[in-house]
Order: structure tokens, then C-alpha cells, then sequence
């Protein structure tokens, strides 16, 4: 269904090429579910708005991403207008800067029905209907309500509502569980693995506990490169490259014990392996040679450990 | 150290505020020197009101709150004023809760201006930099602004500022919620760490019970404004 290949999003700046995404390739194939996880600024919101292709100007693309035979580093705005929000949505990361302020919950979910109903009637009970499948609690109360009248969990729901109101085949959710409780993260939780029953999902995510719940797959980015990925099983209870074990073991109920160091600059990230500064296993070799992704079964490793 | 007895608090609401919404329902609860406690809640129970009433941001409707022998309750801004260092507040998103204008080493020398006011500039420079090397930060990240700096740095640089004031109690008030695992960990144990250096108290507040049971020793469960459970780990 996408397939991204040998895709580098690079962003120009005074001190050099932010070299975002590097060289990476995957496919969701229909109705699968894939996990996108890594520390924050390695690349995941980047690759989610460059398949979207909502980058801003100036931003460099090379490689492909071919979505239903189309290849959308190459298509016009008028295709990709009619793509974004109906074959592909989109939940971006933070519901309260991404619903408008000043129009009601239902407006601005029939607004997006109404490019193709174009009969406003129908297009508010349509909306409706989406609230009502996103578990809002009484609809017809709440769409007619701002964003700043709805709690986080409630603003999420319209996110997921209004994304699912173009009847998509993919749906990249990114950061859906961010800021919120528990308990609202459970539920938020629930409804994706409800709604993605029937279509593909791109999770992108810090969360490694709802990736777990929600995936069939997971791909572990660091400092722009895929490091590794394979079932969620086996990524996250037999994870094979160091970062994704020093990832599973922050978690608080493995003992929080932190990766040491912070991600390296994408200008100039360090030479061969990109994660060696901060690896407790590394050799001479990971200083010197970037190592080649290495497939093991249905998984893939990028670490010199593995070659 | 610090002990909060039957608190009370109503915000007020409507044209000419008249109307009172009550939001914190008779609380009490303590924390000693040294420990750390937990509370736990969801969204909109209460659980940032209660750490702003503890360092008194916020004034009680009623009840009491005792800092070691002293009852803060009702003290006025002028004389609470020499205790205020000891009692701080580390808020969830470090990013708004810095001077945009100021760089990290402005930001952290700014309490040492304002409570060791005879302190030459260069005791403070030197101080200064001692802290930032005591959060995991180097002398280069003194010159860089909120924006310059990762959502973990400016995490770092709060705590910094807030041990420039050698506080007694803190509100941690999810300081990792808008965190990557990694990093929430760091951040979590950098805590910990100047807990054993300055012997603080901390009150933990976090909506995830995962990060509460490694952390504290003792949780209060706040629900609609009242404590609806302890727990002792």
C-alpha cells in the first residue's frame, strides 16, 4: 500500500543540511499496523508530515514514497489536496494547537465532509455520526462546543473523528497519547486499535507501551536512520540493537536507567555509527563504518554486532 | 517538613466573580525531609492546585499548612518572602516556564541575585557554572537560549535554577509528562540524585503510576479534589 524508498528529507539552514531522515525504506502493506519509535528529534514527526508532504518550502526530498501507485514526492498540489485527509489522515501531535479556536467541534468536521457532500445538512449529521464512532459522550451536546471547552482525552476523539471523516486507508497518528492521563490514554488507546480495524496505521510514538498494544510491526528510528525494526514481540522484549535496549530499559517499570547522552546534531552527526557515542558496546569499528542493515528472519538490524 | 491539614480551596468564577467552584475538598497530607511522596490523579483533579497551595502560590480557602514549626497559612507576600526560596516549584513544560529573553547562565544567576545579593559577580559566575556541570550540562550551554536547547536541556536548567535557592521542598509537577523515554529517565534520576546531595522533599506529581512506584516511597490517589487513597510502596 506506501512503500518509502531510499527516502532522505533533508532542511536547508545557515549552519548546513539538517539531514532529518536519511536513507530509509519501508512498506506498510494493507491493514498493518507499524509502529514509528525513537527519542524525540530523531526524525519520526519529519518522515510523518514528508509522506503527507506538508513540509515547508524549501525542504529537499529525495527517494520515493508510492502510494497507490502514485509516487507522492513527485505529485502536483491539486492530487495530493484530494489524497491528504481522504485516502491518507492525518492526527497531528497536539489537538489543542490543531483544532481551530474559534469554530465549533461540528463545523469543522463537516467542512472537511462538505468538499464532496457539498450540502451543508448532511454534512453536520455526518459529522455527528463521526463523534459518535470516535466514543465522544453525547454528540449532539459536545460538536456544538469550542476545543477550549473540551478536555484533552475529548479533543483527541475530535482528532481521531475528523480523520477518519475522509474514510482513509492509512491513518499516521502521531503522538496520539502525549500530555494525556492514564486513564484517558487507555481509552484513546482503545478507540485507534477500534477505528484502524479495516485500514493501515503509521503510529508514531515515544510510547512504547501503547506501540506494544496497538502494532504489528515497529521500526526503531535514532538521529534520522531506521536502526532496527521487526514484530512488535520480538523489538520490544528481544531487542537486538543497542538503542532500542537502552530505549526498553528507560522504561519505569524496567528500572529507568537512562540512555547516557543526548541525540547528536543532524548537521554533522558523528561518523560510522551514528549511535557509538553513547553505546556501551561499541567497537573500534562502529567509530570508523556506518554498519549495513542486516536481516534476521522477518527483522532487520543495523549494528556491526550483527554482520 | 511539610504538612497540609483539612486545605480548602474554591476558585472564583461567573461576571463579577462571585461564584465560588470548590477544587480541593478538605486535603491533608505531609512530606518529610529527604522522602519523596507521590500524587497521583487524573487531569483536572486537583493535583497541580494542591502543589501551588503547598509553596503557597495559591491561598488556601482553609486549613493549614505547616512548613517545619511554621504555619504559612495566611502570610503575607512580604513575610513569606525569606522562606519562599525553600519551598519551589518544577513545572511540566520547561520551555514556557523560561524567560525566552534570558540564556541558560541569566536564567540560573537570576536567584542568586535576588536572595545572595552580596555575592560578587564572579562568586556568582562561579556558582553558576557549578550547577550546570551538577545537572549533566557543560559551560557552553550557559550562552543558549530556551529555544537553543532540547525539551530535556531546559528541564536541566530549571532544576538548576530551583538548587541555586538550596530548596527544602519541591513540587515536581510532571516535569517528564512532555518527555521521551530516555530522556524522562534522566531527568528522573537527576532528581533523585539531588535529593541525596540537598536531603529535599519532593511531592511527585504524575498521572502514571509506572513513574510514581519507582520514584516515591508513600502516594496519595486524588480524585474530584479529595484524597480517595495512600499507599505506602
Amino acid at each position: 500500500m506506501l512503500c518509502i524508498s531510499q527516502l532522505s528529507i533533508i532542511f536547508p539552514s545557515f549552519e548546513g543540511q539538517v539531514i532529518a531522515v536519511n536513507n530509509i525504506s519501508f512498506t506498510i502493506s494493507h491493514n498493518q499496523k507499524t509502529g514509528l519509535i525513537g527519542e524525540t528529534g530523531c526524525g519520526k514527526t519529519v518522515l510523518g508530515m514528508g509522506i503527507m508532504r506538508l513540509l515547508p518550502a524549501g525542504t529537499l526530498m529525495k527517494g520515493k514514497i508510492i502510494f497507490q501507485n502514485i509516487d507522492l514526492t513527485k505529485t502536483d498540489e491539486l492530487i495530493l489536496r484530494h489524497i491528504r485527509g481522504g485516502s491518507i489522515s492525518m492526527i497531528m501531535q497536539n489537538p489543542t494547537l490543531s483544532l481551530n479556536p474559534v469554530i465549533n467541534i461540528r463545523d469543522q468536521i463537516s467542512e472537511k465532509i462538505m468538499k464532496n457532500k457539498k450540502n451543508i445538512k448532511k454534512s453536520n449529521i455526518d459529522a455527528i455520526k463521526m463523534l459518535e464512532k470516535a466514543g465522544l459522550p453525547d454528540p449532539h451536546f459536545w460538536s456544538l462546543k469550542y476545543p477550549h471547552e473540551l478536555s484533552g482525552g475529548m479533543k483527541q476523539r475530535v482528532m481521531v473523528a475528523m480523520a477518519l471523516s475522509g474514510s482513509p486507508k492509512l491513518l499516521i497518528a502521531d503522538e496520539p497519547t502525549k500530555s494525556l492521563d492514564f486513564n484517558a490514554r487507555d481509552q484513546i488507546i482503545s478507540l485507534i486499535q477500534e477505528v484502524t480495524k479495516e485500514i493501515s496505521l503509521l503510529l508514531i510514538t515515544h510510547d512504547i507501551e501503547a506501540s506494544e498494544k496497538i502494532c504489528d510491526r515497529i521500526f526503531v528510528m535514532y538521529a534520522g536512520e531506521i536502526v532496527e525494526s521487526g514484530p512488535t514481540y520480538q523489538v520490544i522484549h528481544e531487542p537486538r540493537h543497542p538503542y532500542t535496549q537502552g530505549l526498553i530499559r528507560s522504561m519505569p517499570k524496567n528500572g529507568l536507567n537512562p540512555i547516557q547522552g543526548s541525540s547528536p546534531s543532524l548537521i554533522n552527526p558523528p561518523s560510522g555509527c551514528r549511535f557509538h557515542p553513547r553505546c556501551l558496546m561499541r567497537e573500534e569499528r562502529c567509530e570508523k563504518f556506518a554498519p549495513s542493515p542486516v536481516s534476521i528472519g522477518n527483522s532487520m538490524v543495523s549494528c556491526w554486532r550483527w554482520t | 517538613m511539610i504538612r497540609a491539614e483539612h486545605l480548602t480551596y474554591s476558585y472564583s468564577s461567573g461576571c463579577f466573580a462571585n461564584e465560588k467552584i470548590p477544587v480541593i475538598k478538605g486535603v491533608s497530607l505531609s512530606v518529610r525531609s529527604n522522602e519523596s511522596v507521590g500524587l497521583i490523579g487524573k487531569s483536572g483533579s486537583g493535583k497541580t492546585t494542591i502543589g501551588r497551595l503547598l509553596v503557597r502560590s495559591l491561598k488556601p480557602s482553609s486549613g493549614t499548612i505547616w512548613y517545619n514549626d511554621t504555619n504559612i497559612t495566611s502570610l503575607s507576600r512580604s513575610q513569606i518572602r525569606p522562606i519562599r526560596n525553600k519551598l519551589q516549584m518544577l513545572f511540566q513544560d520547561p520551555q514556557s516556564s523560561l524567560n525566552p529573553k534570558m540564556t541558560a547562565g541569566q536564567s540560573i544567576s537570576e536567584p542568586f541575585n535576588l536572595y545572595h545579593k552580596k555575592l560578587k559577580p564572579g562568586e556568582v559566575i562561579s556558582k553558576v557554572k557549578d550547577l550546570i556541570n551538577e545537572v549533566g550540562l557543560s559551560n557552553e550551554h550557559l550562552s543558549r537560549y530556551p529555544n537553543q536547547l532540547s525539551g530535556g536541556q531546559n528541564q536541566r536548567v530549571m532544576i538548576a535554577r530551583i538548587l541555586a535557592l538550596r530548596p527544602a521542598f519541591l513540587v515536581a509537577d510532571e516535569p517528564t509528562a512532555s518527555l521521551d523515554v530516555s530522556v524522562q529517565a534522566q531527568i528522573l534520576r537527576l532528581l533523585q540524585k539531588v535529593q541525596d546531595d540537598y536531603g529535599m522533599g519532593i511531592l511527585l506529581i504524575s498521572h502514571d503510576p509506572e513513574i510514581i512506584e519507582c520514584m516515591c516511597s508513600r502516594v496519595y490517589e486524588i480524585e474530584n479534589g479529595q484524597i480517595l487513597n495512600k499507599k505506602i510502596f
